[in-house]
């Protein structure tokens, strides 16, 4: 499991290295990879709570319509 | 004149109704003294003379007219270097942006304009808003803002010469915006009056977009009672920004037992000097209100906000970091932070959402029988300007739940100051409300101010 999570890691920082790591240098590398890592364990936090199918988005859509003037 | 600079609102407001005070004579006052103190503190961006003196002249001669547009009329003001205005540029704080112009006036700016209030200043501000993941007082390209109490320590951010201005008495009031603390922080280190509102309940039009669900505006004063009669003006739906509400507001101090929840905890890890001022705080607050210990329930509060946040924030800057400017902000970390946000999963983010829901009910519950959650607005005393102010949050990790759920519930909170350390350097506390309900917050913040003298302390270097 955690050669798995480090695969994700090391993907996810793959795929911003192969966009703009000709930017980056390897201590900036080195810190996006620990952020992307942080940002997986709040992740990890919010799949422990349960939630239901119904339970939506709390952002609600309003289609909207150009009212006649 | 030297008394003019600390007045509350309403105090210059009656100078200004008996024909004591000219509206022109109060901004060339202001004016001058963000010239001649403003670069000390690293508070300002671009003073707006000319318009400021134009907009005077035009209230004075109102006034000649038997014409008070509000409380507001002649007072001067000014903004958060990410709100547009026309007359100066909106930096962002970002040196990539620091010529841009906005060739228009946010609707905050507007309703100010309409209300009589003359706007004399860009403020400092840190860049983005701290969107890029900012760890250090340095993070702008107008330097380090300082706190008015000890110029070694930091203003606090992101809307940081919003509260160095207003603590200096550079400005009788400021507009500040805030995603997650930077209301309260400069509110908290410069030891003013700083008011979150309700999400919603101001118009964001025209001002920097860093988390279209967490953004909100709000002012920093000398006084709660000054937050409530500028919210007053600000307030209000705009068919430009739809996440503006239609409920009304109308500033109004309540007076009754008011009922407030202690957060159980909440002073654990926290300075010395932060919990001792908490401490006589509550000691304040019981003489007026009931205070009840609160705990609330395990739920991942802090993730909830923080993966929001990140996810809006990588798509409102995604074409910035694309375009390679990331690289020309000031912070190191600012020019590699926004990286790893690109790659937040669309499935977490909307987790993430869901369970807002489960947060925002949480809240409300908790809340339902008080009018207010107290704590100290900031655990740590301001930092030296040169520190990296989150090592020590690190090595000792604690929840912060007023501002994950304050901030992610969309929730009002004001801080007020509640005393200062040996240094000098000032604490204060904040008061957590429930949504659309600020007048309860601002009203208890007011009462603790009835019986304290911190908002009447100001920094010597600039008496």
């Amino acid at each position: 499991m955690i050669n798995h999570k480090e695969k994700i890691v090391d993907n996810l920082a793959n795929l911003i290295y192969d966009s703009y790591g000709s930017r980056l240098n390897e201590k900036e590398k080195e810190e996006i990879r620990k952020s992307i890592v942080q940002s997986l364990e709040n992740v990890d936090k919010l799949k422990k709570v349960k939630i239901e199918n119904g339970d939506e988005p709390y952002n609600i859509f309003i289609p909207y319509r150009k009212e006649k003037t | 004149m030297n008394i003019l600079h600390f007045s509350s609102i309403s105090e210059l407001s009656t100078k200004i109704k008996e024909g004591s005070l000219s509206p022109v004579e109060l901004t060339n006052f202001f004016l001058e003294r963000l010239k001649i103190h403003g670069p000390k503190l690293n508070a300002i961006v671009n003073i707006l003379t000319e318009r400021a003196l134009k907009k005077a002249k035009k209230m004075e001669t109102e006034i000649g007219k038997g014409k008070i547009r509000s409380i507001l009329h002649g007072i001067p003001y000014g903004v958060k270097d990410l709100i547009a205005a026309v007359g100066a540029p909106t930096s962002w704080g970002a040196a990539p942006y620091k010529n841009r112009i906005i060739d228009y006036d946010a609707t905050v700016v507007s309703r100010l304009e309409s209300s009589g209030a003359i706007l004399c200043a860009k403020l400092a501000m840190i860049e983005l808003a701290g969107g890029m993941g900012y760890r250090q007082p340095n993070a702008s390209f107008s330097g380090p803002c300082k706190t008015p109490w000890n110029l070694n320590y930091w203003s606090g951010g992101s809307s940081s010469g919003s509260g160095s201005c207003v603590a200096a008495g550079l400005i009788p009031f400021s507009i500040g915006s805030e995603t997650w603390g930077s209301i309260l922080s400069p509110a908290n280190n410069c030891g003013v009056a700083g008011l979150r509102p309700t999400y919603g309940r101001v118009s964001r039009h025209g001002a920097m977009a860093l988390s279209w669900t967490l953004d909100k505006l709000g002012p920093l004063c000398q006084t709660a009672e000054d937050c409530g009669l500028v919210l007053e003006t600000i307030a209000g739906f705009d068919s430009k920004d739809p996440s503006t509400t239609h409920k009304k507001y109308k500033f109004m101090e309540i007076h009754k037992d008011f009922k407030i929840a202690l957060l159980k905890g909440n002073i654990e890890n926290a300075d010395e000097t932060v919990s001792k001022n908490f401490d006589n705080a509550v000691k304040v607050i019981e003489k007026f209100a009931i205070i009840e210990e609160i705990n609330f329930p395990e739920f991942p509060y802090e993730a909830v906000t923080r993966i929001i946040l990140n996810a809006e924030a990588a798509s409102a800057f995604e074409d910035f970091i694309d375009n390679g400017l990331s690289h020309e902000l000031t912070a190191p970390e600012d020019k590699y932070g926004g990286y790893s946000r690109l790659v937040v999963f669309a499935k977490d983010y909307l987790r993430a959402l869901r369970l807002r829901g489960k947060m925002v009910k949480i809240a409300e519950e908790i809340m339902q029988d008080y009018d207010a959650i107290l704590a100290p607005t900031s655990k740590r005393m301001p930092s030296p300007i040169q520190q990296e102010f989150r090592r020590s949050t690190r090595t000792t990790p604690s929840i912060d739940i007023t501002g994950s759920v304050g901030n992610g519930a969309g929730l009002p909170s004001i801080s007020v100051p509640s005393g200062f350390n040996e240094e000098g350097l000032p604490t204060g506390i904040q008061f957590m409300g429930k949504a659309y309900d600020e007048n309860s917050i601002i009203s208890i913040a007011m009462e603790y101010q009835k019986h304290t003298e911190w908002h009447k302390k100001h920094p010597p270097e600039f008496q």
